[in-house]
């Protein structure tokens, strides 16, 4: 599931960078900061990414999911802190 | 120093004079009469709206300024701490007028005016975003008191707040029952004025500020509004990019502030 879930993130970025100025352009990778003052995204592109998340999971998964809400902002880890947690993040909100 | 003479000074200087007070003569009269304020030099006029934490100067200068002997104005000054002054123009060659360089003060901060056409797009509202209710009064004033600059972030009075919580004016995102985020909003007529967004320290450069401005939109795709218009201090990267990000533009107007610290 994980692999499924990181191969969708990683598609969903490749569609992002298709938006963005070259110099925004996120080259995939788990580190990468989402959120916080060290990321390279402004919240209108994290919520574009989201959205595109969502929708390829639905797509390709049938399932629907809003992965922010004030549930995945009251945790102690931010889920949205990289990549690399936001894809351990829907893995887990999947699994239920 | 008696209202009689002030009356003589607008009287005798009728449009000849230099100012930053850009509400009316009637208002300050009034004010002056009723003891809000205080004059503390007649040449050049000057007056003091005193403010809890800070006290606030305008100005009123005759035309011909070439003989003030300025030590005197200095003098009078000195006794009020935090004492700020502002300009609202949109020239853009403005430059600090001679009389706040006179009287020692220096610039502190540029606020710009953004206006925004009303938008008709909807907008993804990622967090749940509410409209604040009396009991979130404290809670409120704690953060903008952390976050903002008393001098010259126009932090509302309790009074005032209470007023925008009746109107419902005052958006809020909670998180762990704590304030995450709030926008404060006047409509009026075909405007709308975003007075304040402010973010809790630990939450910025994330959805929050997005989320909140998201709901304000959406709230007003419907409505009388023509146009949305706020300030932003020109030093704040993030907001200014976030406001960028919906669409807002500087309307060439500017707000100066400038600031006279202690004793000459």
């Amino acid at each position: 599931m994980r692999e499924e879930i990181k191969e969708i993130v990683e598609a969903s970025v490749e569609e992002l960078n298709e938006q963005l100025d070259d110099e925004k352009m996120i080259e995939f990778s788990e580190d990468i900061r989402l959120i916080g003052s060290k990321s390279i995204l402004d919240s209108m592109d994290f919520v574009t990414l989201i959205t595109i998340i969502e929708e390829r999971i639905s797509d390709r998964m049938d399932i629907d999911i809003h992965i922010v809400s004030d549930k995945a902002f009251s945790m102690e880890r931010s889920p949205f802190y990289t990549i690399g947690t936001l894809i351990e993040f829907i893995d887990e909100l999947i699994k239920g | 120093m008696n209202t009689r003479e002030i009356n003589d000074f607008f009287r005798d200087n009728k449009y000849s004079y230099k100012t930053n007070y850009i509400s009316s003569i009637p208002e300050l009269i009034n004010n002056i009469e009723n003891d809000l304020v205080d004059v503390s030099s007649m040449e050049p006029l000057l007056i003091v709206y005193k403010f809890e934490q800070y006290q606030k100067l305008f100005y009123f200068l005759r035309g011909n300024d070439g003989d003030i002997d300025w030590s005197g104005a200095i003098h009078t000054l000195n006794k009020y701490n935090n004492l700020y002054s502002e300009i609202v123009t949109n020239n853009p060659d403005f430059k600090t007028p001679f009389i706040l360089e006179k009287l020692g003060f220096e610039h502190y901060r540029t606020y710009l005016r953004k206006k925004l056409s009303t938008q008709i797009k909807e907008y993804r509202e990622l967090m749940n975003v509410r409209f604040a209710e009396d009991t979130d009064c404290y809670q409120i004033l704690e953060l903008l008191g952390k976050t903002f600059d008393p001098m010259c972030d126009r932090i509302p009075s309790e009074k005032k707040l209470k007023e925008l919580l009746r109107r419902r004016e005052v958006l809020k995102i909670d998180v762990n029952d704590k304030c995450a985020g709030v926008l404060l909003y006047s409509d009026s007529g075909n405007r709308s004025y975003i007075s304040c967004l402010c973010v809790a320290e630990e939450y910025r450069n994330s959805v929050i500020g997005y989320s909140l401005m998201a709901k304000y939109f959406n709230l007003h795709i419907e409505g009388n509004s023509k146009y949305t218009y706020l300030w932003v201090d020109s030093s704040n990267i993030a907001v200014k990019k976030l406001h960028e990000r919906f669409g807002f533009y500087e309307d060439g107007t500017k707000n100066y502030i400038y600031i006279r610290r202690g004793i000459r």
